[in-house]
């Protein structure tokens, strides 16, 4: 009876074996890189109905973050400015551009500009921003360099973890009431000027007063000062605090 | 066979790389919700988009001939007996929400504010850098940063008429506007309108040259 499997048949299962690992671990990896909103939503830049530059309002003018966003700070939503709030400088300023025409048109008729939201958060997830802009949390935190955005794109996942790492580490993002919307803002990095803005000296911090510290220290050390005076405790493991 | 499988495999991986890229790329296109998680409920959120109505807001303007609740009628005080002050908008036709007494522009900074002392004008100075310096300069002057960009018509708040106005036009000002600048009502509370008034009266005092009025500046570090 002649061999019904040639010789190299042998090797046949060995094979299937090593494709189906390396297929195995590819699959995985492929999924750990994309199915994540660190990929799906980070980059997301929607086309807007008028091309509004944060680069030149907030970045080059240096208007600050809550003469549009007026409301920021007293209410949970962060409000999209009303076309009165462009017409103040508009009325004069740039008053034939055609990219501005949703503009006028809404400033006259009163019909909405249709904005497209980019930063969301699940509907049973409730983001209050006056807490948060109220406790010293800066804007960039989880916005990134809107100042520095032609196009405001999202700058981070905001996945549940992304909120967690702060909740369960405020003192990484707690700065000064008057430095939130200073977006570029680091905090003194030499033991001594950054004793005096918190109001204390260099000895009471525990530091040299010469020192000078890497600047995830001194976010360190302002953040706990912050974090005791401002007596912010954030729910960490308390799921109603945020999901309702 | 081998060859093949691999060789399928690294054509898919890069196929897979060429057409969705990497983290961070920018995108227009939301992404697919392969479970949703219960991220959407049937819930209007503020500012959001409502097609039942006809001009599609979610959020709705008063009734014609209602009252929103927390603002008050024009001529009657509200239902507690008091002209409504928390940090809300209102129309009663008092000197803290007009800026007027009867028929002309009164002067002083509202009592119930005054108390506030210090606060007020820290207040004040915050806001008005958020809402008045990138026009009028952070002095006062008149000089702020757009006018290089067009607007040509940003008074001086230094100015001899604009330090010789009554307190109540200036708040007067900022609530509807004057001229080519625009009603800032809408968008700062009467409380925060009258701070803004206490801090331009310390801009101009500190504009007027007299080294006198102007106190030495101190360091104010938070506290509790």
């Amino acid at each position: 009876m002649p061999q019904i499997f040639p010789r190299g048949a042998n090797l046949v299962p060995l094979k299937i074996v090593l494709v189906l690992a390396v297929l195995g671990s590819a699959v995985p990896a492929a999924m750990w890189y994309y199915w994540t909103p660190k990929y799906t939503k980070i980059g997301y830049q929607p086309a807007q109905p008028v091309p509004f530059s944060h680069k030149i309002h907030a970045g080059q003018l240096g208007i600050d973050c809550r003469y549009c966003h007026s409301f920021v700070d007293s209410a949970a939503h962060s409000n999209i400015p009303t076309a009165q709030v462009c017409m103040n400088c508009h009325s004069q300023v740039q008053r034939d551009n055609p990219k501005l025409e949703p503009v006028r048109r809404a400033f006259a008729t009163g019909e909405a500009i249709q904005w497209v939201q980019i930063h969301k958060t699940p509907d049973h997830a409730y983001f209050n921003h006056a807490v948060h802009i109220n406790r010293g949390v800066s804007c960039v935190s989880c916005h990134g360099r809107v100042d520095q955005m032609d196009e405001v794109y999202q700058a981070e996942s905001f996945a549940m973890k992304f909120c967690l790492d702060c909740h369960r580490a405020p003192e990484n993002g707690l700065r000064p009431l008057d430095k939130v919307t200073d977006l570029g803002w680091t905090p003194p990095t030499k033991s001594s000027e950054l004793a005096a803005l918190l109001g204390t000296t260099p000895e009471k911090l525990k530091l040299k007063p010469d020192a000078t510290l890497s600047p995830a220290n001194a976010q360190k050390i302002m953040g706990n000062h912050f974090k005791d005076l401002r007596g912010v405790h954030p729910p960490d493991s308390n799921c109603a605090g945020c999901h309702r | 066979m081998l060859r093949i499988s691999f060789g399928a495999i690294i054509i898919a991986g890069v196929l897979a790389l060429g057409f969705a890229g990497f983290r961070g790329a920018k995108s227009d296109l939301t992404h697919v919700e392969w479970f949703n998680d219960m991220a959407h409920q049937p819930k209007f959120q503020p500012q959001h988009r409502n097609d039942l109505f006809a001009d599609g807001r979610a959020a709705r303007l008063p009734v014609p001939g209602t009252i929103p609740i927390g603002l008050t009628l024009p001529g009657r005080q509200d239902g507690t007996g008091g002209s409504n002050t928390g940090g809300t908008f209102t129309f009663a036709p008092d000197y803290l929400n007009t800026g007027r007494m009867g028929t002309v522009y009164g002067d002083g900074i509202p009592a119930q504010l005054a108390a506030k002392g210090h606060d007020l004008l820290r207040r004040g100075r915050e806001r008005y850098d958020i809402n008045c310096a990138h026009c009028h300069g952070s002095t006062g002057a008149g000089d702020g940063v757009v006018k290089a960009f067009g607007m040509m018509t940003v008074a001086s708040l230094l100015n001899e008429p604009n330090v010789a106005q009554p307190d109540g036009k200036i708040f007067n000002t900022i609530t509807h506007g004057r001229s080519t600048m625009g009603a800032h009502g809408p968008v700062i509370t009467v409380e925060d309108r009258w701070a803004i008034v206490a801090y331009v009266r310390a801009l101009q005092k500190a504009g007027s040259g007299k080294l006198a009025v102007a106190p030495a500046a101190t360091a104010t570090p938070e506290k509790k």
